[in-house]
């Protein structure tokens, strides 16, 4: 059993033309597993990924996260299962321009009225981890970009999360922002032993994954297991983009 | 596409935040011309009170223009900041300034043209409405009439205020640069900076305005009204940032629980809502403050009629020998004549009464013993045995509080002669009861009654001779039912008053004050304030409610992406509820608490001007009470709207 389970999973988008987003889906990622998604612009990542965060709602089939269905809970429940359990990283908009970076990153840890002195310790540890200790105190708007998803995934797993969830992390920034963010990740994986999936277009980001996963048009296509070398694991990525078609040169275009 | 319709379409788009301004311009357009109707109505200058009515109303009618003027210039200019990305962009796609600016010209001549049509359309519709209750209130026949004048009038001040409220938002725009368009209100705002000198300036106009208030000199009200206002614009935008910066400084407390969302969503704003804070404050006071007035005008009404025992007075004619006179008209015989009638048993008593001036007091009016006991029987009033130059003092509690203090123990006369013979009067007992209205009565022994006449014999005119009625049936201690046979009694006087001609009046032998007639004209004249008076302060907090809907609803797009990313966090719905209800809150109630003060304040320093029965501070309270309640009518309207919206993009 792993520690994300999804079974046949579906998603029809009703709308004046019904979209199939996802068919019939299964994945199972191990507790400790960090997972890249990977696949064409509008086959079904995203819409994958809320499935998981319990954003939205699938049509039919079933998702378990330790075991328990959050598609089952009531909301009050579910909003307090999302901000215990899960931590969430996004392209964009991940922090609010109204706090510090400091009060972004303990958002979650006020919410559960935890004791300052437990905040600041937990803040302290993250901040160093991640590298981010000097821009505490600064506003979102007064750091960089690199910074501002670092501080992201500061406030995505301060409160230790059993399941971190990543869409695009490294969508808009450079390789060299993109390999550190990546390679923070890699390290609360390592450390922490955060189950992580992630979802990407970025070659360079999934080759920090330990398996990626390729759906086309809503469905699981393939899948490819990291080895012991990361270059070796960024080729097979870069190869097997090209292999599925298409849009692929759009895809493997974007940073070499 | 044309250009109108572009711009038909902008309003359609953006109607979720446009209702409210428009619903509230149509309003005052209403009222404008409500009162319009009234003043140029044919037959408004026949009541009695026709006069006091029409100055009231005019009065009104330009607060109402000035008013609207400030509502609408405030909401363009917020709303146009709101949408500066959305100009720039325009501008970027290559709109010419000129084009923009006849945009936004033609947005607000659209909304305005379509305010001024629903105003006037309501208006004429509930006119009959509008005239019926004028009708009651000034108790005057007000037919239906085509109001020509107040039509054309409303049309043309109103769209005259629209057109150059439109033309002045366009100046507005005209001065941005593009990037500053670009960038338009969603640029996080840094945080506004508080000084030490601005909040220490704001703490001393402050105090200057309440040790102004406490000298109790009415020169000074002008004066503090100044320092209030500084004081008030300083506090809210400087010491407003002190607390706020406080607040998250003390993490104990914004560090816990949905805290940290609204103190930094607080502190976002707060450069913004400073400003509308000062603004709907004094707005609120200048309500508060005249709700306040008016109800404490109609209390001390009220007290006059219940605190007066005698529902008829006639004074004697001065001058008025009745052995000289060929005819003469009794009033008193008319009275009883008419009582009798009814079948009303009634007591009559005489009076002869001297008001006589004292050093440092004023007039007190002096009454013989013997007259005031056979009064005090019935009225219950205390009695007492007097010596010489011994006084049993009666204040009545309409009486303005101040002159004479308990530590007063001896009456010095102002006349010298009375002085040089009596020295001075012993103030032997004290009682606040009324014996006559709204004064002192002092009861001195029937021997130094006599020999102050015998000092002032050289002007017998000096001396008041009074008849009382007093009829046990006729409760006072309620105010009358106007189908009360009081009333109805007190109507017939009147109109018998009313029916003698010129040569009747002066065969005359008296004057009568009837409690009842008093207190009806009285009424009245408090019903026309009221009447006026409500129309303002329902102006004045649906303008103040409606720009606070404005606010948010501008902001509602930042709002709905905080709350959208917090929900994926994992903030719940009842979470979501609590910290928004708390900010909308906020935007309700400080503006309320601040101007509950300020009315409080104000209305105690006119307190003195009212007797001890009237309180203008519980007037205050209601005032305030009242327009409390609506708000919250208001903030549960605005609330539910709003958290629907933001209900939407939680997941
Ligand atoms: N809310 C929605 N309503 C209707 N259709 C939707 C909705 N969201 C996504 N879709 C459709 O579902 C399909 C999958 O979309 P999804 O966003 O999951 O793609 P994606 O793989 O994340 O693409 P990208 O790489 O461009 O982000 C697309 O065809 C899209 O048009
Ligand atoms: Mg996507």
């Amino acid at each position: 059993m792993g520690m994300l389970e999804i079974q046949k999973l579906s998603k029809i988008y009703n709308g004046k033309v019904s979209t199939r987003a996802l068919n019939n889906i299964d994945l199972t990622i191990e507790q400790g597993e960090f997972v890249g998604i990977m696949g064409a612009s509008g086959s079904g990542k995203t819409t994958l990924l809320n499935m998981v965060s319990t954003i939205d709602t699938p049509s039919s089939g079933k998702i378990l996260i330790n075991n328990q269905n959050p598609h089952q809970m009531k909301k009050n429940q579910l909003a307090q299962f999302r901000r215990r359990q899960l931590g969430f990283v996004f392209q964009d908009f991940n922090l609010l321009d109204t706090l510090t970076i400091a009060e972004n990153i303990v958002l979650p840890l006020t919410l559960e009225k935890k004791s300052l002195k437990e905040m600041d310790e937990k803040l302290k540890a993250v901040a160093e981890k991640l590298g981010i200790v000097e821009i505490l105190n600064k506003r979102t708007y007064e750091v960089s970009g690199g910074q501002r998803q670092r501080a992201a995934i500061a406030r995505a797993t301060i409160h230790s999360p059993v399941l971190l969830l990543a869409d695009e992390p490294t969508g808009a920034l450079d390789s060299k922002s993109s390999r550190n963010v990546m390679e923070m990740m890699e390290k609360i994986n390592q450390t922490d032993g955060t189950t992580m999936m992630l979802v990407t277009h970025d070659p360079l980001a999934a080759s920090y994954c330990h398996r990626v996963v390729f759906i086309k048009d809503g469905e699981l296509y393939n899948e490819i297991h990291r080895g012991q070398n990361r270059q070796e694991f960024f080729q097979e990525i870069i190869d097997m983009l090209s292999f599925l078609g298409g849009n692929a040169h759009e895809l493997s275009a974007v940073r070499v | 596409m044309s250009f109108r319709q572009f711009a038909l379409n902008n309003i359609r788009r953006n109607s979720f935040t446009y209702i409210a301004y428009f619903l509230s311009s149509s309003f005052a357009v209403m009222i404008f011309f409500t009162y319009l109707m009234f003043i140029h109505h044919p037959d408004i200058l026949k009541a009695p009170i026709g006069l006091s009515a029409f100055y009231g109303m005019t009065l009104a009618a330009f607060i109402t223009f000035f008013f609207s003027f400030l509502f609408v210039l405030y909401s363009t200019s917020a709303f146009l900041k709101a949408r500066l990305k959305e100009f720039g962009i325009l501008t970027i796609l290559g709109a010419q300034r000129k084009q923009l600016n006849y945009l936004i010209f033609l947005e607000n001549m659209i909304i305005g043209t379509a305010s001024v049509m629903t105003g006037m359309f309501c208006g004429l519709l509930f006119s009959k409405l509008f005239l019926l209750f004028g009708e009651n209130v000034l108790d005057l026949k007000l037919d239906m009439y085509l109001p020509t004048e107040a039509t054309w009038i409303t049309v043309v001040s109103f769209m005259a205020l629209f057109l150059i409220l439109s033309l002045m938002t366009t100046i507005f725009i005209r001065q941005r640069k593009a990037v500053e368009l670009v960038q338009g209100s969603s640029k996080p705002k840094k945080e506004p900076k508080a000084s030490i000198w601005l909040a220490l300036l704001s703490a001393i106009s402050l105090s200057y305005a309440v040790y102004l208030v406490a000298q109790d000199d009415s020169d000074n009200v002008p004066l503090a009204l100044l320092f209030d206002i500084i004081g008030l614009y300083f506090f809210f935008t400087q010491l407003s940032v002190v607390v706020i910066r406080l607040l998250k400084k003390n993490r104990l407390y914004s560090w816990r629980g949905l805290n940290l969302l609204w103190i930094t969503e607080l502190a976002y704003k707060m450069k913004d809502n400073a400003r509308m804070f000062f603004m709907i404050t004094m707005v609120t006071t200048m309500a508060c403050t005249t709700g306040g007035s008016v109800l404490a005008i109609q209390k001390y009404v009220e007290n006059a009629y219940t605190e007066s025992p005698f529902a008829y007075t006639v004074s004697q004619r001065e001058n008025f020998d009745s052995k000289k006179q060929k005819q003469i008209l009794s009033v008193t015989q008319k009275i009883e004549q008419t009582l009798t009638q009814k079948g009303i048993p009634y007591q009559k008593f005489y009076t002869d009464t001297i008001d006589l001036d004292f050093k440092n007091i004023g007039y007190i009016k002096f009454i013989r013993q013997s007259e005031y006991q056979e009064m005090a029987k019935s009225l219950s009033l205390p009695l007492a045995s007097l010596q010489d130059r011994e006084a049993l003092l009666l204040k009545s509690p309409l009486v303005i509080p101040g002159d004479l203090s308990d530590t007063v123990t001896h009456l010095s006369f102002e006349n010298k002669q009375l002085t040089k013979s009596l020295e001075n009067i012993k103030i032997k007992d004290r009682y606040t009861k009324t014996l006559f209205p709204s004064e002192y009565t002092a009861v001195v022994n029937n021997q130094t009654y006599d020999q102050i006449v015998n000092v002032l014999s050289s002007d017998p005119d000096i001396i008041d001779h009074k008849y009382h009625y007093l009829i046990p049936s006729w409760d006072n201690r309620t105010i009358p039912d106007t189908n009360s046979i009081e009333m109805k009694t007190g109507l017939e006087l009147q109109k018998w008053k009313d029916s003698l001609s010129t040569n009747d009046t002066a065969t005359l032998d008296g004057f009568m004050t009837s409690r009842s007639q008093d207190y009806y004209t009285r009424k009245q004249l408090t019903s026309v304030a009221i009447f006026i008076g409500l129309f303002i302060v329902a102006i004045f907090s649906i303008f103040i409610a409606s720009f606070l809907y404005f606010k948010l609803f501008i902001d509602l797009q930042h709002d709905q992406r905080y709350y959208h990313e917090l929900s994926k966090m994992g903030l719940s719905l009842n979470e979501m509820k609590k910290a928004a209800t708390k900010q909308i809150a906020i935007l309700f109630y400080i503006p309320l608490f601040f101007a509950g003060i300020q009315t409080l304040v104000g209305l105690s320093t006119v307190n003195p001007l009212f007797s001890s029965t009237t309180n203008t501070v519980i007037s205050g309270i209601w005032a305030i009470g009242i327009f409390t309640v609506i708000q919250t009518i208001y903030f549960l309207i605005v609330r539910a709207r709003y958290l629907a919206q933001l209900k939407r993009v939680m997941v």
